[in-house]
Parts: structure tokens; C-alpha cells; sequence
């Protein structure tokens, strides 16, 4: 076995020598090149000429037309027209254009040869984006799934993410932040990692890169996405490609045709009343603390309420936010050069005053053509973007004292100002927090993120032979962040929340990256019946992060973002470093044999930095098959079925997913002073594991494509089983042994599940379309093994992975209902009406608390279903477009309602979960679930299944409504040939669930311990994983209203 | 491109691969010489301070005993330990143990790779006694809290097989005991201040002091006398008692050993939670204070109460009563008002000279040396002078001035486990059943106002997760 990566100097030579030999073949008459691969003899030659139209009879300019096993080709001018010189001995002649079926037609002894194309209506021949390549649609064996430029029109979003929602089956796109410019947390095919980083591979433009990247995309730009699911589509990126991969390629410039689009979209958003988090007002705040009280009001709510004030502080915090965005690009090619030129904007607000996001980007994609067989390609895509908030620094927003969670947990009884005209804060009600006027936090928190990316590079591309294609690229990744983050004291003594020191962080992160890549493509059909496509290469990346970070105290000038004028002795600065390096060879073979039968087969070997010395490189490959079903007579003769593919592949993929470094034992800096003087220290920092290796996920699919009635219907069903092996794991060690936890490769996990897609075109009229559509994705999680130990304990042992279980169980005590008059309950004596009853797991006769034997595994945090449903209706020129989307089957525990809103506090309350059901007497018993206003117990009670939460929910995400401009309309204006439409689209329309509060897919980021419990996290414990858990109460996703207008000329 | 391209490939992947770390310290070559055996060693007095800078140490140490207090609505974690019902999974006590190990495992490391670093050996041999010293102060606290523990004196480096079992009590005094003569042979009494040699270091007077109160823990007073005797005379007392934890003042003439402080590392034994707001706002207190009805901790009345002179000069820099407050003391030790939240200048002075002289006094028994040593504290109290016809046992009186002089250091527990089991219980029982029965007068607290606690409960339970991962190595303490 390789230990090591052959060094392959080969491929670079053969492109060197294939653009030698290219060169030394340029025939003198333009556009058509003579030599074929059987022979370079002296020809008579033939011209013909000819109109390339569609069904209707439009004119197809950019059609390409080619004999076969040649460089002999062209391509059709704006109005459809061809002239191309072929040898006489040429028999057929190849016409194809994106969208429209492949046609071969015979010359016959002809020199004027029009052809008409047909529509492709069931897809076959669409362009797949498979890593390093492209294949049609019908000869795809792996799992891809593809959103097309047409799809991403429909719903005017501003990010690429969440274009993605709903849409395909296995991929859950959550929005897990709902202020500007944050991004969603993406997995495909469900969490497959306990550990190490589960987010796919994003491949740009050929670059593999991060979400943010993606995030920076213009969608107008964006031609296709392709996102990858099993080991015969991603193990040809090896070991990033076990999350699945994301591959979005932009437009290019067709040859022939010249476009310029211009979109505009304006909008506002803003949260409903009906997605609030729904509170008690100041009636039920005074008679729910009345009741806990024994029926007296508490002398602290009239010492502080005067009787009238009922501050609705959402109301007074929520803001109508607008937003507006447009998009100028042009696109489109001659014979030697094509072109994509596109700038965009983006100016979002948040429905936080102080939120916001704005992006300006662009993009130049340049294809010279010295020949045809030689193409210089240039792609660079710088952008900058700026994120606002007006919250304290974390890493998803949702601080306890950000804002919103402020805007929650005020009581109603208190005013927004005091009678000196101060802000009122939380303590301000006797014995409650000193929660934060949010009205205040807005105007004295203030950070930015000022982000610039920039994804560039070079290729070259040569056609060397007749279907032999070499290509080397060279890219880089450049981006930095600028985050500021300023603490604005108000002016006057402290207040809590409000310190009257000011303090400002100044930190700037400088990521850059190079990519080289070099491939060689053969394609070849032998004896008619047997197609080749075979891709050999070599890859190289290094991707190196730095960053400078300096905080200060003590400014004494308002608003100034200047660290000197701050108190030196409260500087502090940090820096650090992350590098890692990837070298690669990869191979792939795609064989199909009588267009019926296809072979996929994948290598790659990858040699990663990250590793420990003794594990760093690995081999990750696929094998699979596919049978057209609807290539076989029996199959002809039923008629109505356009294709039908059976597939089945298997293969392994890796996830390189863990920090870089972490395999080498380190000791970590840290400040200490004796008496005034400072001192440098070392502390325990990461035990390291030279033995540190990949996780490595084996993956079976086994898949089916059916189009029938002419592309009417269309189905795709896919069984996948994906088993993770050698899990990324912190194991659990003694803490006696200083550590938290041992890094290390242990376990394994597995998710299965069945993914279905249908669309139906119910009818299809000239002035009428009406097509349906939907996907659902079932996933089943087990953990198999962990490494002998039975479990692991997260978040202090309220979350548990266990054997047999999925990836994060929930343990808790079960709350089983409400302890009524005159029953007895022996684990509980002396329980009072009204209090919360517990199971007696063990049957010892007492409750103990989660920890103790009633401790018990209760719901799972696996998201069993995640579904979306369309529907898109066209009447003339009219077409509206509705979606759905949903998940089922996910549990947290809601550490917010039940620990920090719960009623043994003087924060306010969820009406839903404490109010409306709660036990009031025997005759007004409430929903057997919630106990009375005195009947939380705050020992047991705090981590007990009365506070888990079912995520379950059917939002319905979209509806756009378009009018396509009549060209007569534009025509009337002056604007020949242009096209245009006007649309108006409202998102987040409305969301069914039982959750309460906000937004469902919010999870904690951390599992670490909030302040506010006074907790810290044990070392090891605490994973950050971020499932499970949620607090503090995120956000609900305002809805947003979007008026726009698209250009095409 | 073909030239870069070229000139990339020539490259080995290996030497590709190899992408070192400019950020991070690399351990295994780490502690080769002298000086970075001594940023080592800063590490370790780090890894001290992070013990007692948590806010959880208080709980575990101070709040266990009878002059501070908890009611029932506060984190039930913190309540469990307060009235000796704590389960063995308490999250505080995770955390103390897992910060004391931590400190332990990075002086172990200190001290077995010490002798093979290069450099000055006389500065070697000072760095090597003084991981022994803080070594030995971490393990004396961890056993009188649970007893014997597992006794690592070896940096862990075997991550297959992590777990040690516990020792004995008396296996680990011994293994302390080793480490405090071994430090005091090597470590100066004094440093001059240059780099390297930071006052603030630990001394010989400090292992010497530690030695003299571990011997009189276990029992040894003779032997603790021995140790003491050749520290009495080197310290004084600082004229003012309430200059000994005033901000910035580190490292005086009374002080022996302290854990140090800075506003820089943020953080300090004070906390916003000691103190009410209102008081706060008067003092001019930045990070402001605690705005909730009964404070986390309270004082107790038991100790307010024992603070019978009320010319005791002590009590203005020990606990301050809000009027008409119930529980109305807090506590007034260590603040900074300068300190934004939890920031404090204001070092935990863990050996002090007051200490050495009621130790002392303590290991001599009841006579006119002791009586000297207590009124010599007592004087700077403003008391007057107490002897034999002094009412109470000399134990009690002892006990007493320790109480007060020492109030909220990380004394009492230690002070109330020396005395026989049934004299620890019996104060324990009536202190947490008076606290118990203020709550019931003044919040809906229906809990129990009478206590017998088990002998066993005067040591907490060896950490669950501890026992879990060691898969039964690690035994639990009977009665838990």
C-alpha cells in the first residue's frame, strides 16, 4: 500500500505538450480544424450551411454543431445560421444546444442542412456538474440533485442557501439566526459526525470553499447548483466529501448570443403578531403571581406596579425593516471570447434596530478562444460586505443580553421609562434580574463585521486530441474580516447591564488560499455502443488563516472606535494561526455501454496536514451502476415511459472537518501577574493524538429516475445508508487526568433513510400550467459504537449520546402529569395539588433529579422528516409559485422556558407554556400537563421532560407572483427583443407548529453553561454540537415582502 | 503557470504536508531549560488562581460552612452543598475537582521534567520546590474536602488507561508532607524582585507555614509546632486589619502566600452577587451589585452574632447589615470599588502571619505562649486581652478568633473538620436549622428546620463522572 503520494509530474507536462501540440494543428481557414484521430491525410473538403431553429421555428443561436470524433465544429450566430467546411469523408453531423435534445444527422451527400431541435423535456440531457466535470443527466449513476437558474427565479431571496430549502430531498437548510447577513446551518443526508465539523463541501466555480463564499454570490450570476449526495458523486473530493458537496456554477457566456439583465427588488420586512413570542401582559403577569402568592396579590408587584402600565416590549422593539437590492450583469460570447460581467447590491435591514447586512459584489468570467481548441478561461469575484448588529458579540446573536431575549424576559408591569425619564431595566421589579431595557441595549451596543472575499483564478483548457481535454487551473481564496465591536457606556452611574465603562474590540482575520488543479479528460464512444469518460489529475490546496485581535476599557470619548484613548492597562491583545495543506491525485471512469448500461468507478488519495504524522494520507473511492431501464425494448414498448434508471453505488468518503494542529500535543499561553508585574505561562492545552486520522463514511445508495408521459411526470427515489466509522471523539477521560478529554478515533454511527421527489405537470395548455411537486426525505439515526463506552455525556449529562440511540438524546426526569387533590403518590409525599408528578423510573419509592437513577433517555434530537411541497401555476402571463417546507420527528430540551422563563422568576412568562393550561383549582384542573403558579418545583423540575419541545413545523415559505412583460409591451416602449417580468413575493408567509417560541431550527450554538446559571463548562463536556439544547429564545423569522422587476435584453 | 506549476510538483508531498504551528507551544519540547521550566511554573500559579478565582470555589469551601448562607430558591446545586445535601453529581463539585487536578497535572509536569532540563540548577531545584509547594497546597485542600484522592504525582501522559485509584487519607498527607519539606529545603526566603524571581513566589516561610497547618490538620501538633516555630518570627502584622485585602496592596509584610489577582485576568474572590445594589451604588462600586431580595451568599446571623464586640475593628472589612433586611449581612472582604464586574486587585491571601501566630497557638495548647499569640492578634483588633479566666474552653476561644479573624479566607470548613466529628456536626445542625427557619418566616419555604447530618456528609462525594469514566476504578465515599 502507498504511504506516500507519487509525485506526478506528468499531468502539467501533458498540458504543456498538449498546447504544443494544439498549436502546431491550427489549420488557417477559421472556425473548422482539420485532423481527426484516425488520420491527419489530405481531404477534398465540403461546405454546408444551414438554420439551426426550435420547434416553433425560432431561430437557436449558440447551437453547436460538430462532426464527431473531430475538432471539425461551430457554432450558430444570433439568427440560427451555420457555415461549416467538413472533409468529404464526413458522414454526420452533430448538432446540440443546452436544453435541447442531441441530434445526429446524416449529410447524405447535402451542403444545406437545416435542423430543427426539440425541446428536452424530461432532462435528460441536462448538464450535471459532477466535480471536475460535467455529464448529462442520463448517464449520472450517483445521487444529484440540481437547481436550475429557472428555479432560482421563482423565489427572490438574497442568499444561494436559502434557494436550496425545501427543495431537494435530504438536505435541510436551517435558518437558525433570522438577522441579516447570518448564515444557515446546512447538513445533507442528516449529521453524520458527533464530533467533527458535519457542513458539506461548497465547490465554486471548481474552488472548494465555505458557506461564507457562497453566501457572497450574486443568485443572478448563478447558472446551476448541483448538490451531491452519495459516495459515487462525492468521492471524487475524497476527504471533504463525506457531508455531501455543493457545487454552483455561474453563467457563462454563450457563443453567439449577447445578454444584459437587470433586476431590481425592494421590499420590507417585519415579525407578525401571529410568529411573536406570546407573553403575559400585565393582567395575567399580576393574577399568575397572585396565584403563586396563595391568592394575595405580592406586596413587590404593588410596590413597583401602578395598575395601568402593560408594556407590550416586542411591540415597542420590532421594527419594520426595508430592504432593497438590484443586479446589472451581461453575458454572452463570439467565436473567441464569451463573457459574464455582473455587479449587485444588497442593502438589508434587521427588524432589530441596529441589525442590517449589505453586500456589493462583482464578478468577471472571461473564456478566450485563440482556437477551438484552446480556451483561457479568467474568473474573479471580488465582493465586501458589511454585518451590523446592535447586540453583544456571540457567535449566532442569541446573547441573554441581546435585545430580543431582553424584549422577552421584562415584565409587562414595568414602563419603558421611569418617572426621571430613565430607562427602566428588569431589577426594577423586586427580586427579578437586572434584565436590560432592550430600547437601550439597541443604542449602546454597537458591532460590525466588515467582510471582503475575493475567489479568483485562472485556467487553461486544451483540447489536445479528439477528446482528450487537459486542464490545469490556479486559484486563490482571499478574504478578511474587520469586526469592531463597541460597548457605548451611558453616561452616569452603572446600571446593571450597563456598566459606565466603555470597552472596544478591534480584530481583523486575514484568510488566503491557492488551489492548483490539474486533470486530463478522455472522452471517447468505441464501435458506436461503448462511451468512455475517464478523468485522471492531481489537486494541491493551502488555506492559511491569521488573525490580531485587541480589546480596551475605559474610552472616554463616546462612540469612538480608537483602542489608544481607551485605559492601557486595560489593553489586551491576542493572535493566531491556522494553516493546513491537502495534496491530492483523484481518478474517475465513466463507462456506458449501449447508452443502457453505466459504470461509475472513483479513486481519490488524499494527504492531509491536519493528520498525525503516522495517519496522513488515505484512499477514498466509489464504485457504481446504473441500468436505463428505458433503454430496453420491454420497457419501449409500455409507451409512456421516457426514462427510467435504476442506480446503485457504494463507496467511501471522508471528513477532514477538525481544526488544524489538534493532532500535536500543545500547551497554551497564559497571562499571570505577582503582585504588579506580568507574567507569561504555559497551561494544559490539547492533548494531541499523533494517531489522529479521518473519519471515513461508507456509503450505499441505491436509486431510481422515472420520467413518464413525456416529461410529465417525474420521480426520484433513493435509499441511502451511510455508516461513519472511526468517529472524530473527545473521549470521555478522568478528570483527575488534568485533561477534559482525549481526541481521538472511536466509534462509529449510522443514518439511513429513504429520500422521494414528484413532480407533475397536471396540465400543460398553451395559456394554462399547472405543475405540483414535493420531496420528503425520512432519516433513521443510530449511534453503533463508542469506542466501549456506553455513553457520553453532554451539557453537564442533560444530553447523552448513547449506544442504540441517535446522535444526541435528551435525559431527563419525566414529567408524567399534575398531582390532584386527595391522590397519593408514594415517591412523592406530600405533594401538593397542582405540582408536578414524576416517574419513579427505578421504583425506589423517592425522585431523584436527572442525574440520579429517574434519570431517563426521552426524545431524540434526529429530525426523522424533513419535506417541501410546490406548486406552480401559469395562466398566460401570469405564474404564481408556492412553496412549503417542514421538518418532524427533532426534540430540544428548552433550557430557556423552563429554566430562565420559568415561574420561579420575576422575568415574564410564556402565556402558552405557563398560563394558558395551568392547574388553577380541582374545578379548573387546565390541561393535566402544566402545573399551578406555585406548583414548578425548581429542583427537580428544571431538567424534566416538562421542558422538552417538539420542533415540528410546516412553514409555508413562499409565494411570488410574476407577470412576464409581453414583448408587444416592450416592443410599444421602444425595447425590441427584450424580455421582462414584474413579480411580487412574500416569504415566511406563515408557520405551523406546536413550538412555542420563535423559531424552531434556533439552536444553541454551544452546549457550554450560560452565565446566567452560574455554570461553566467541565473541559470535554461540552461539545458544541449544536443540537439538543436551545436558549436563549431566538428570533422568529420576520416576514418579508418583496416587490421586483427583471430585465432581459 | 507552467513554471509555478512545475515548481510546486518538485516539491515532496511530504515536506507539503508538513505545516507547522506559529501560535501554539509545543509540549512534548517544552520544559527543556530553566526558563521555560519558569514560564511553566507561572503557569502553574495560573492554573492556581483559576481554582479560587472561580465562583464556584467559594461554595465548595467557604459556603459549606456556618458563616455563609444560601436560601432554598437559588441554584440548586449551590443550596445542595450549603445544607449538606449535595448528590455526587454536582456540577460544582466537577468543576473544583476537575480546575485542582488541572493544577496538579501541569506541577506534576513541572516537577519530573525539572531535573532533566538544562540551565541553572539551583534556579531548577527553587522551580521544582515551588511546584511541590502548590502541588501540596492543592492536595491538602482536595483531602480535607473528600478525603483520599487518586495521588498523581506523574504528568499524565497515557490516555489508554487514564484512571488512578484514590489513596488513603494518610497516604496523601504523607505524599504532602514529602512535598513541603522537600520544597522548604529549596526554596529562599525572600526574593529580590528581578525577573525570574517575582515576590510573590512561593517561600520557604510559605512551605513552612503550610507544613505547620497540615501537621496540626492530621493531628501532629508537635510536629506542627516544629514548623511553625521557625516562621513566627519573620512576619508581622500589618497595623490596619483592613488593609490586608485592600486593592493593590499584594504581598505585605503579614502576608505569606496568596493567590494574585489582577483586573486584567478578570478575576477575584469578590463578586457583584456579594453585595446589594444599593450598597454598591453608595460605595461607588462600577461593576455595581446584586439585585435580588435575599443575597447569594448572605452572612449568617451565627456570625454576625459572634462579632460580640462591636468595637471589634474587624467588622467593617468583614460583613456590612443593610437595615431592615432579612437576611440583611453581606460581605465587605476584598472589594475593589475600581473593578468592573468581576475584575478585582484584590490577591486571596491564603498563608498569612495572623495564621501562623493562632496556629501556633493552637499546636502549643492552652498556657500563657498561646494566650500571647491569640491577644497579639486580638490586639490589633481592638480587643482587649483574653486568658485563661476567660469564659469557654481554649479550643472554643481559639476557634472563635479564628472564626472572626479569618471570615470568608477558606478557613472555617477547614477550622470546623479539625474539631471532634460530633462538635463540627452539632454547629452545622443548629446553624443550617436556624437558617432554614428564617425562611420559613419570611418566603414560602416549606423545607425541614431540623438537621442530623451523617458524619459521613463532613466529606463530599468523590465526582460521579469521575467514578463513571473510570469504570469503578475510583470508589465512591460511603454514605454518598
Amino acid at each position: 500500500m502507498l504511504t506516500r503520494l507519487p509525485t506526478l509530474p506528468l499531468a502539467p507536462l501533458l498540458a504543456f505538450l498538449g498546447v504544443a501540440l494544439a498549436q502546431s494543428q491550427i489549420a488557417p481557414n477559421a472556425g473548422a480544424y482539420h485532423g481527426s484521430w484516425d488520420s491527419f491525410g489530405l481531404q477534398q473538403d465540403v461546405t454546408i450551411t444551414g438554420t439551426v431553429t426550435d420547434v416553433e421555428g425560432d431561430p437557436l443561436g449558440g447551437a453547436t454543431v460538430r462532426v464527431p470524433e473531430t475538432f471539425i465544429g461551430t457554432a450558430t450566430d444570433v439568427d440560427g445560421n451555420y457555415e461549416l467546411t467538413v472533409p468529404d469523408d464526413a458522414t454526420i453531423l452533430v448538432f446540440s444546444f443546452v436544453g435541447f435534445v442531441t441530434q445526429e444527422v446524416a449529410i447524405e451527400g447535402r451542403t444545406v442542412i437545416d435542423v430543427m431541435m426539440e425541446e428536452d423535456m424530461a432532462g435528460l440531457e441536462e448538464i450535471i456538474v459532477t466535480g471536475y466535470g460535467t455529464q448529462l443527466r442520463k448517464d449520472v449513476t450517483g445521487s444529484i440533485a440540481s437547481v436550475s437558474a429557472a428555479d432560482l427565479a421563482s423565489r427572490p431571496v438574497a442568499s444561494v442557501e436559502k434557494t436550496l430549502q425545501g427543495l431537494i430531498p435530504g438536505i435541510n437548510v436551517a435558518d437558525r439566526s433570522a438577522n441579516p447577513g447570518d448564515l444557515a446551518q446546512i447538513s445533507i443526508r442528516a449529521i453524520g459526525s458527533l464530533s467533527a465539523g458535519y457542513e458539506p463541501l461548497w465547490v465554486i466555480d471548481g474552488f472548494p470553499t465555505d458557506q461564507r463564499n457562497a453566501q457572497m454570490l450574486n443568485p443572478a450570476d448563478i447558472e446551476s447548483i448541483d448538490v451531491l449526495k452519495d459516495a459515487s458523486a462525492t468521492a471524487i473530493y475524497g476527504s471533504r466529501g463525506a457531508n455531501g458537496v455543493i457545487i454552483v456554477t455561474t453563467k457563462s457566456g454563450l457563443i453567439g448570443t449577447a445578454q444584459i439583465n437587470l433586476a431590481m427588488n425592494a421590499g420590507v420586512s417585519n415579525i407578525t403578531q401571529a410568529s411573536r413570542f406570546k407573553m403575559l401582559n400585565a393582567q395575567e403577569y399580576v393574577q399568575f403571581h397572585t396565584e403563586q402568592n396563595g391568592g394575595t396579590t405580592p406586596e413587590w408587584i404593588s410596590s413597583v406596579w401602578d395598575g395601568s402600565t402593560d408594556t407590550d416590549w416586542q411591540d415597542e422593539l420590532y421594527e419594520t425593516a426595508p430592504f432593497h437590492s438590484w443586479s446589472l450583469s451581461a453575458h454572452g460570447g463570439t467565436e473567441k471570447v464569451s463573457y459574464l460581467l455582473s455587479s449587485s447590491y444588497t442593502q438589508e435591514s434587521g427588524v432589530i434596530p441596529g441589525e442590517g447586512f449589505n453586500k456589493i459584489g462583482a464578478r468577471v468570467k472571461l473564456d478566450y478562444r485563440p482556437n477551438n481548441r484552446v480556451t483561457f478561461g479568467l474568473n474573479v469575484a471580488p465582493s465586501v460586505s458589511k454585518i451590523t448588529k446592535s447586540s453583544r458579540p456571540s457567535e449566532d446573536g442569541s446573547d441573554w443580553r441581546s435585545a430580543w431575549a431582553q424584549a422577552i424576559l421584562l415584565p409587562p408591569i414595568i414602563p419603558i421609562f421611569d418617572s426621571d425619564g430613565e430607562y427602566a431595566i428588569g431589577s426594577y421589579v423586586p427580586g427579578n434580574f437586572p434584565i436590560g431595557n432592550p430600547l437601550q441595549t439597541v443604542n449602546h451596543f454597537k458591532r460590525t463585521h466588515d467582510l471582503f472575499r475575493m475567489l479568483g483564478g485562472v485556467s487553461l483548457e486544451v483540447e489536445a486530441f479528439p477528446g482528450i481535454t487537459f486542464k490545469s487551473i490556479l486559484s486563490t481564496n482571499i478574504g478578511s474580516n474587520k469586526n469592531e465591536s463597541l460597548y457605548d457606556a451611558p453616561p452616569g452611574p452603572p446600571r446593571f447591564s450597563y456598566s459606565s465603562v466603555s470597552t472596544l474590540n478591534v480584530g481583523q482575520v486575514w484568510q488566503r488560499g491557492w488551489l492548483n488543479e490539474n486533470t486530463v479528460n478522455f472522452r471517447r464512444q468505441f464501435r458506436q455502443d461503448h462511451f468512455f469518460d475517464v478523468l485522471a489529475g492531481f489537486t494541491l490546496q493551502r488555506d492559511r488563516v491569521e488573525f490580531v485581535s485587541s480589546n480596551v476599557a475605559g474610552l472616554q470619548i463616546p462612540g469612538a472606535r480608537i483602542l489608544s484613548i481607551g485605559d492601557s492597562e486595560t489593553l489586551t491583545s491576542n493572535n493566531g494561526f491556522g494553516e493546513n495543506a491537502l495534496a491530492s491525485v483523484l481518478g474517475r471512469l465513466n463507462y456506458s455501454f449501449m447508452d443502457r448500461y453505466l459504470l461509475t468507478a472513483t479513486v481519490r488519495r488524499d494527504g492531509s496536514s491536519r493528520f498525525g504524522a503516522n495517519n496522513r494520507y488515505q484512499t477514498f473511492g466509489s464504485f457504481a451502476l446504473g441500468w436505463r431501464l428505458s433503454e430496453e425494448d420491454f420497457v419501449k414498448e409500455l409507451g409512456f415511459v421516457n426514462d427510467a434508471k435504476l442506480r446503485v453505488s457504494y463507496g467511501s468518503t471522508g471528513s477532514n472537518a477538525i481544526p488544524d494542529f489538534i493532532a500535536r500535543p500543545s500547551l497554551r499561553p497564559v497571562n499571570h501577574s505577582l503582585g504588579a508585574v506580568q507574567l507569561t505561562g504555559v497551561a494544559i492545552g490539547d492533548p494531541g493524538n499523533p494517531g489522529l486520522t479521518w473519519e471515513t463514511s461508507e456509503q450505499l445508495d441505491i436509486g431510481l429516475d422515472l420520467i413518464l408521459f413525456d416529461g410529465r411526470y417525474s420521480v426520484v427515489l433513493d435509499y441511502y445508508n451511510n455508516v461513519t466509522t472511526s468517529l472524530l471523539l473527545s473521549r470521555n477521560i478522568v478528570a483527575s487526568s488534568g485533561y477534559g478529554g482525549f481526541l481521538t478515533n472511536i466509534g462509529s454511527m449510522r443514518n439511513d433513510g429513504i429520500e422521494l421527489s414528484a413532480s407533475v405537470a397536471v396540465m400543460e395548455t398553451n395559456d394554462f400550467e399547472l405543475v405540483v411537486g414535493g420531496n420528503v426525505t425520512n432519516n433513521n439515526q443510530e449511534i453503533l459504537d463508542l469506542g466501549g463506552d456506553e455513553e457520553i455525556r453532554n451539557f453537564f449529562g442533560a444530553l447523552r449520546r448513547t449506544v442504540g440511540g441517535e446522535l444526541q438524546n435528551i435525559h431527563v426526569v419525566e414529567h408524567i402529569g399534575i398531582v390532584r387533590e386527595g391522590e397519593t403518590h408514594p415517591a412523592q409525599p406530600g405533594a401538593q395539588p397542582g405540582t408536578m408528578l414524576y416517574r419513579d423510573a427505578d421504583g425506589d419509592g423517592s425522585i431523584s433529579n436527572f442525574l440520579g437513577p429517574d434519570g431517563v433517555n426521552l426524545e431524540g434530537t434526529n429530525l426523522d422528516y424533513i419535506y417541501g411541497f410546490h406548486t406552480d401555476v401559469r395562466y398566460k402571463d401570469f405564474e404564481l409559485s408556492v412553496r412549503f417546507n417542514g421538518q418532524a420527528g427533532a426534540s430540544v430540551l428548552d433550557l430557556y422556558i423552563i429554566q430562565i422563563g420559568a415561574p420561579f422568576r420575576r422575568v415574564n412568562l410564556s402565556r402558552e407554556f405557563w398560563y394558558d393550561g395551568r392547574y388553577i383549582s380541582e374545578s379548573e384542573p387546565g390541561n393535566g400537563k402544566t402545573p399551578s403558579a406555585s406548583g414548578f418545583d425548581t429542583g427537580i423540575g428544571v431538567v424534566s421532560s416538562l421542558g422538552i419541545q417538539d420542533t415540528d413545523f410546516l412553514r409555508l415559505r413562499n409565494i411570488t407572483l410574476t407577470y412576464n412583460l409581453p414583448q408587444r409591451l416592450l416592443q410599444g416602449i421602444g425595447v425590441r427583443g427584450a424580455r421582462g417580468r414584474i413579480y411580487t413575493s412574500m416569504e415566511n408567509v406563515h408557520m405551523w407548529t406546536d413550538f412555542i417560541g420563535g423559531n424552531p431550527a434556533g439552536r444553541r450554538n454551544s452546549a457550554g453553561g450560560p452565565s446566567l446559571f452560574g455554570g461553566s463548562r467541565i473541559p470535554g463536556v461540552a461539545d458544541g454540537r449544536e443540537i439538543g439544547l436551545t436558549s436563549p429564545p431566538h428570533l422568529p423569522l420576520p416576514r418579508i415582502w418583496t416587490f421586483g422587476i427583471h430585465l432581459t435584453y | 503557470m507552467f513554471v509555478l506549476l512545475s515548481s510546486l510538483v518538485g516539491l515532496s508531498c511530504d515536506s507539503f504536508l508538513d505545516v507547522e504551528p506559529v501560535d501554539r507551544i509545543d509540549a512534548p519540547s517544552f520544559f527543556s531549560t530553566d526558563q521555560e521550566l519558569l514560564i511553566g511554573m507561572n503557569g502553574v500559579y495560573a492554573a492556581q488562581r483559576s481554582i479560587y478565582g472561580s465562583g464556584t470555589i467559594y461554595n465548595i469551601i467557604e459556603g459549606r460552612s456556618d458563616n455563609t448562607g444560601l436560601d432554598h430558591t437559588d441554584q440548586a446545586e449551590r443550596v445542595e452543598i450549603d445544607i449538606f445535601a449535595e448528590v455526587p453529581g454536582n456540577l460544582l463539585l466537577d468543576i473544583t475537582w476537575a480546575a485542582m487536578y488541572n493544577c496538579i497535572n501541569l506541577a506534576n509536569t513541572v516537577i519530573v521534567r525539572g531535573p532533566d532540563a538544562e540551565g541553572d540548577a539551583a534556579l531548577i531545584a527553587r522551580i521544582v520546590g515551588e511546584a511541590k509547594f502548590v502541588r501540596a497546597f492543592t492536595y491538602y485542600h482536595m483531602v480535607n474536602l473528600w478525603g483520599g484522592t487518586p495521588l498523581r504525582i506523574t504528568p499524565t501522559d497515557d490516555f489508554e488507561e487514564t484512571a488512578v485509584a484514590r489513596s488513603s487519607e494518610a497516604e496523601v498527607y504523607d505524599q504532602i508532607v514529602r512535598d513541603l519539606t522537600e520544597a522548604a529545603t529549596v526554596l529562599p526566603e525572600t526574593y529580590d524582585g528581578s525577573s525570574g524571581h517575582e515576590v510573590g513566589r512561593a517561600t520557604n516561610s510559605a512551605a513552612l507555614t503550610l507544613l505547620g497547618k497540615v501537621e496540626l490538620q492530621r493531628g501532629n501538633a508537635g510536629a506542627a509546632t516544629a514548623a511553625l516555630r521557625q516562621v513566627v518570627s519573620r512576619h508581622s502584622l500589618l497595623s490596619d486589619y483592613g488593609m490586608i485585602h485592600s486593592p493593590g496592596n499584594d504581598n505585605s509584610a503579614e502576608s505569606i502566600f496568596e493567590v494574585s489577582f489582577n483586573p486584567a485576568n478578570q478575576t477575584g474572590l469578590f463578586r457583584q452577587h456579594f453585595i446589594p445594589q444599593s450598597v454598591a451604588v453608595e460605595l461607588g462600586i462600577v461593576a455595581g451589585g446584586s439585585t435580588r431580595e435575599i443575597l447569594f451568599p448572605f452572612v449568617t446571623q451565627d456570625l454576625i452574632d459572634a462579632f460580640d464586640d462591636p468595637n471589634d475593628l474587624r467588622i467593617p472589612y468583614t460583613f456590612g447589615t443593610v437595615e431592615g433586611r432579612e437576611p440583611g449581612g453581606y460581605i465587605t472582604k476584598f472589594i475593589d470599588t475600581s473593578a468592573e464586574s468581576d475584575g478585582a486587585d484584590v490577591n486571596l491571601v491564603l498563608l498569612r502571619h495572623a495564621d501562623v501566630l493562632l496556629s501556633l497557638a493552637e499546636s502549643l495548647g492552652e498556657g500563657g505562649e498561646a494566650y500571647a499569640l491569640i491577644n497579639e492578634v486580638r490586639s490589633r483588633a481592638g480587643l482587649a486581652d483574653i486568658g485563661p479566666d476567660t469564659p469557654g474552653s481554649f479550643m472554643e476561644k481559639l476557634m472563635k478568633e479564628r472564626r472572626l479573624e479569618f471570615a470568608f479566607e477558606m478557613h472555617r470548613w477547614f477550622d470546623l473538620v479539625r474539631l471532634p466529628e460530633a462538635q463540627t456536626i452539632a454547629i452545622m445542625n443548629a446553624q443550617l436549622g436556624a437558617q432554614q427557619t428564617t425562611f420559613q418566616r419570611i418566603t414560602n419555604y416549606n423545607g425541614p428546620t431540623s438537621f442530623s447530618l451523617a458524619p459521613e456528609r463532613l466529606v463530599y462525594p468523590i465526582p460521579q463522572l469521575e467514578i463513571d469514566i473510570s469504570g469503578g476504578v475510583v470508589t465512591q465515599n460511603p454514605g454518598h
